[in-house]
């Protein structure tokens, strides 16, 4: 919190402060009234809450601006990952689910059988990836971390 | 002629204007279809016995989750309706707030008005450390692996806590938390108890094959379309009902952005062949 802003300490001190006070703030009361106390949850709600979902909201904004700005048919790839992408979120707006009954159905189908294959096909191949990544460790032909970062 | 591309603030103008201020200011009540699945969760709820126990409870989450909550807020009224005891379950750290501002929002005990009084009719046992283990230990023993509730008093001083005994006493698992596989596991797969889960659209489009997996057995809601057609079987307008305007226009500025993204950019590329 103190060194993290990347700013002069000289700048940031009214926010170094503000933190302090906060944190100090709800131990205070974390020990006093007790976490799961009414109090503690109304405040809790209030002001943590309240933001986080105020961050969260701000998802739907790189979210479409992405929809924009990186889903373009430049070659089969990208048109495969974009017209897929398009697909569910059509299949899954209401709008489409009240005029093709059969939305909901369809998209669940693709839910249940090509997204399930290929998410599965990820987890195995993570998987075997990992086992092999563990048996290199122990043979001594993977670099470690340290190594990378050090260039060695 | 090539069409220039849009700056980042004309696109976040145009959502914040269309999908949050005017829902916002005149909500356009649009319609939203029903869904068999979120039918099914409401009449099983309906077809338990009155005064049997369910379980809330699971790990992965966020305190606060809106998104489940949209859900799960209105099918606690509607156990309420049938005196249905609630035992709040908590695998994660911030589960325990999630889970008491579940209830606390349901308005269901006395000092809203309501008739469930803690102790009675629910109890908050303490964040579970450990999980799946100690789901498992909770399952083949309630009194053991929870001797206290959250506040610390025993079990056997509450009127709910005191009879607990294992799973056999839990007719129905609900799950508003992340990690559902983790129930389904244990819970429906182990010891066939039902499982629901009001799950975030995300954990829907992971999760969803679980349903195909334990056919009557399994049941999911997506997100906030799910909470808001069960909101409408129990006839309350919630937070599934406020956010389907957004939801809807939402979907269309994706597509249309989309496709005027790839109008841009096939302009763009047939201007440069001509220069």
């Amino acid at each position: 919190m103190l060194e993290g802003s990347g700013k002069k300490t000289k700048d940031v001190w009214p926010l170094q402060l503000y933190g302090l006070i906060l944190i100090f703030a709800w131990i205070i009361m974390g020990t006093s009234v007790g976490m799961y106390s009414d109090t503690y949850q109304t405040i809790f709600l209030s002001t943590k809450i309240t933001l986080h979902i105020a961050i969260l909201g701000q998802i739907i904004f790189f979210y479409i601006s992405g929809a924009y700005r990186t889903f373009r048919l430049k070659s089969l790839r990208t048109a495969a990952l974009a017209l897929s992408a398009v697909l569910i979120i059509i299949m899954n707006s209401p709008w489409m689910q009240n005029t093709w009954v059969g939305a909901g159905d369809f998209s669940y189908w693709l839910l249940n059988n090509p997204q399930t294959g290929g998410a599965r096909a990820v987890v195995i191949t993570g998987a075997i990836g990992a086992v092999v990544l563990g048996i290199r460790i122990l043979l001594g032909l993977e670099k470690g971390p340290t190594k990378v970062t050090e260039g060695g | 002629m090539q069409i220039p591309e849009l700056k980042s603030q004309y696109v976040w103008a145009i959502l914040m204007i269309f999908c949050y201020i005017i829902p916002g200011i005149m909500p356009l009540n649009t319609s939203f279809p029903n869904s068999s699945t979120t039918t099914n969760i409401y009449n099983l709820i309906e077809a338990l016995p009155d005064g049997s126990t369910v379980v809330i409870g699971g790990s992965g989450v966020f305190a606060f989750d809106l998104e489940s909550s949209s859900g799960t807020i209105p099918c606690i009224q509607q156990m309420a309706r049938k005196h249905i005891k609630i035992l709040n379950v908590p695998l994660a750290v911030e589960a325990v707030q999630f889970e008491k501002y579940l209830i606390d929002a349901s308005r269901i005990e006395t000092k809203y008005g309501g008739e469930y009084l803690y102790g009675r009719d629910w109890i908050q046992f303490p964040y579970l450390a450990g999980s799946p283990g100690s789901l498992v230990a909770f399952l083949n023993d309630i009194q053991k692996t929870c001797p206290t509730d959250v506040y610390g008093t025993p079990l056997s001083q509450l009127e709910l806590g005191k009879d607990l005994k294992d799973y056999t006493d839990i007719t129905l698992w609900i799950c508003p938390h992340w990690d559902f596989p983790t129930i389904v596991q244990y819970v429906t797969g182990e010891r066939k108890i039902p499982s629901i889960s009001f799950a975030q659209s995300g954990a829907y489009a992971q999760y969803g094959p679980y349903m195909t997996a334990y056919p009557g057995q399994v049941f999911m809601t997506n997100g906030f379309v799910g909470g808001a057609q069960y909101e409408r079987l129990n006839g309350i307008k919630g937070l599934g009902h406020a956010v389907i305007d957004g939801n809807q226009i939402m979907s269309i500025l994706f597509v249309a952005f989309f496709v005027l993204g790839n109008i841009t950019w096939l302009s763009k590329r047939t201007g440069g062949n001509k220069k």
